[in-house]
């Protein structure tokens, strides 16, 4: 009996819990502020949705059908509870539910960013430990170039030079789009390297990882080079120790000790970085989606913003919001199996 | 009588020498990075280019509304150093005033947001674990739940898309971040013993914030707001360059990409212009932040 109560006390003082469910109350916070700014905006939503030639007696009766002449908090409530049965409205620029939308358009954009977290993780811990085992080498001072670099060039610029070096002045990379004309595989996950795969199309599979390349670089070469210098930072420091000295003096290989026993210890205070910087990604792939005709959110969210289709803007807020908050949060939770101490709030 | 007042008066001088004493040492801190000093240099050159825009720029008359399609599309030369645009327009002339633009944008953000972030920072600090800190830390929380590109865009959409807007929209997602950083270091400092002593002697809670807390944490704040000036730099760009921020003739950077970038690969020189600009804009501020790091940290 006893032991129960402490299982649930300790998930009740464990922090990443108070912390997932501080983050869900935020989400609602948010709905609440960009609903109301929504409502709140001059323009009257039905005859928007309509058109300026609909008889005034639909345009009522439409309004109606939405709870538009009634208070503001009442409208929030029955969105709300539509919102919890995954409707959001028609949205004004495809004439669909917005959340069909976004169904359609996010997989692009979570397969971009599982890319980009792969190379910017990948990235980071090779460059960071390679740079940081020895520092003052030509690769520790081109980092230290590169990283000023990363961060004065916006993603959408390493995009526009990418694109101009590797696909028109070189050729090797196709510029736009996921897949080559002619090449088509059949939507199971949205995923197109999954379902490439999972259909057996190996060529589709190629085609699709060759796509994906220059926008992945573009949005992960400015995060990966601020990465890697902290990692690096955090290496130096931790080179210098006696137990990477016992460690040598016991003939133990040199990228052994560097890619596991210092690089464990290193790791930790990089990877919160490196998670906000992935959760961050779902708004950077705006930048670099558009560049590259990129068939994902951004492509939805500009249309919709650009047409000031209140319920699409919505949508893609709330989805955003979702998907920072949650992948912070698994975020947390991969800290808190790497660093035991953060698994319980400070006593 | 007399001699009092003359200690007083040693005692004002001898704090005078000491605050000028400091400001040299921060200066001497400050200079011995040698990339810190690059950034003020660079910073300086960008603000007087920007302050003085119209004298300047070779051809002021080209950074708005200007057609010439006898220079159309004309490549870097001497005349035009980073070409012509495909209205004629010299693109130097509009990356010049596209740097006055980014600077009004960060000084109004920036001082808006510097003070509005720090006093609520500093109450909800003061107050930890009172009603205070948790009305203004849920609120912050709120905004800092979602990517700030994003909800800066849709406010952009939603209002109205112009600069005007997109400061808004920036203004309103960036005091969070400040004051969780003002939070986090008050409620350290709030434990302190000097705190403790004001208190006890029954300063009032005012003055302790403003003149006990606030000027320990200045330096921090400081740095954050010029390392910052880079991200709005950034985000105002996005913006832009998305189509929700500056509308076209505005002379804008991220603007300017935008409407350069149709005539990408074969225009090529069209983009250099702004991007760079752009580049060289968060990089001074980048180099200046890093420097006054360092001055901070030294003290």
């Amino acid at each position: 009996m006893k032991s129960r109560f402490n299982v649930l006390k300790s998930v009740y003082e464990n922090t990443v819990f108070r912390r997932a469910v501080l983050s869900l109350l935020s989400l609602l916070g948010l709905s609440l502020i960009i609903f109301t700014l929504a409502r709140i905006v001059p323009g009257d939503p039905a005859r928007m949705a309509l058109g300026p030639r609909a008889p005034e007696e639909i345009v009522q009766k439409y309004r109606e059908m939405l709870h538009l002449n009634e208070p503001i908090y009442v409208q929030y409530y029955y969105w709300l509870t539509n919102l919890f049965q995954g409707k959001l409205g028609i949205s004004l620029t495809s004439f669909r539910e917005v959340s069909v939308d976004i169904a359609e358009f996010l997989p692009a954009t979570l397969e971009l960013m599982l890319f980009v977290a792969i190379i910017q993780i990948a990235g980071t811990l090779i460059l960071g430990t390679l740079s940081g085992s020895k520092p003052g080498s030509i690769l520790d001072g081109a980092l230290r170039v590169f990283t000023y670099v990363g961060i004065c060039v916006p993603a959408f610029v390493w995009g526009l030079i990418l694109q101009f070096i590797f696909s028109y002045v070189v050729g090797v990379f196709p510029a736009t789009e996921r897949l080559s004309p002619g090449i088509t595989v059949p939507r199971i996950t949205g995923l197109v390297t999954v379902d490439a795969l999972a259909t057996g199309n190996f060529r589709a599979f190629v085609d699709a990882l060759w796509h994906l390349i220059l926008p992945s670089l573009a949005l992960a070469l400015g995060a990966m080079a601020q990465e890697a210098r902290i990692l690096r930072s955090a290496m130096v420091e931790n080179i210098n120790k006696d137990y990477v000295l016992t460690l040598l003096s016991h003939g133990i290989p040199g990228y052994r000790i560097y890619f596991k026993y210092a690089l464990k210890p290193s790791v930790a205070s990089t990877i919160p970085v490196i998670g906000l910087d992935i959760a961050s990604l779902i708004a950077n792939a705006f930048m670099v989606e558009v560049i590259f005709n990129w068939p994902g959110i951004s492509k939805f969210g500009i249309t919709a913003m650009l047409k000031k289709d209140l319920n699409g803007i919505v949508g893609v807020v709330l989805m955003a919001g979702l998907i920072y908050t949650v992948t912070n949060v698994i975020v947390d939770l991969i800290l808190t199996i790497i660093d035991p101490r953060l698994r319980y709030g400070e006593k | 009588m007399s001699n009092t007042s003359k200690d007083l008066i040693f005692v004002l001088k001898k704090e005078k020498e000491m605050k000028r004493e400091r400001l040299k040492r921060a200066w001497f801190r400050f200079k011995r990075s040698k990339l810190a000093l690059t950034g003020l240099i660079l910073f300086s050159a960008l603000l007087v280019m920007a302050v003085f825009a119209e004298s300047v720029t070779p051809y002021p008359k080209h950074a708005e509304t200007y057609v010439n399609f006898k220079m159309r599309f004309h490549p870097p030369d001497l005349n035009h150093l980073l070409g012509t645009d495909h209205l004629g327009r010299d693109i130097l002339t509009r990356v010049i005033f596209g740097f006055r633009l980014a600077f009004i944008m960060i000084g109004i953000v920036i001082s808006i947001v510097l003070p509005v972030g720090t006093v609520l920072g500093l109450v909800a600090g003061y107050y930890k674990g009172r009603w205070p800190d948790y009305a203004v830390m849920r609120f912050a929380d709120v905004f800092v739940s979602i990517p700030p590109l994003i909800l800066a865009l849709s406010i952009c959409a939603i209002l109205e898309p112009n600069i005007v807007n997109a400061m808004i929209a920036v203004t309103l997602m960036w005091w969070p971040w400040y004051t969780r950083m003002v939070y986090s270091m008050t409620s350290a400092i709030r434990d302190e013993p000097y705190v403790w002593a004001a208190r006890a002697l029954g300063v009032r809670d005012v003055s302790i914030m403003f003149k006990e807390i606030l000027p320990n944490i200045l330096g921090p704040v400081l740095t954050k707001a010029t390392l910052d000036a880079a991200w709005v730099i950034l985000i105002g760009s996005a913006i832009s360059f998305l189509g929700l921020g500056a509308q076209p003739p505005t002379p804008d950077l991220g603007t300017m990409v935008s409407e350069y970038m149709v005539y990408f690969p074969r225009y090529w020189w069209m983009i250099i212009g702004p991007t760079l600009g752009i580049a060289v804009l968060i990089m001074a501020f980048n180099l200046l932040g890093d420097g006054l790091r360092e001055v901070f940290a030294g003290e």
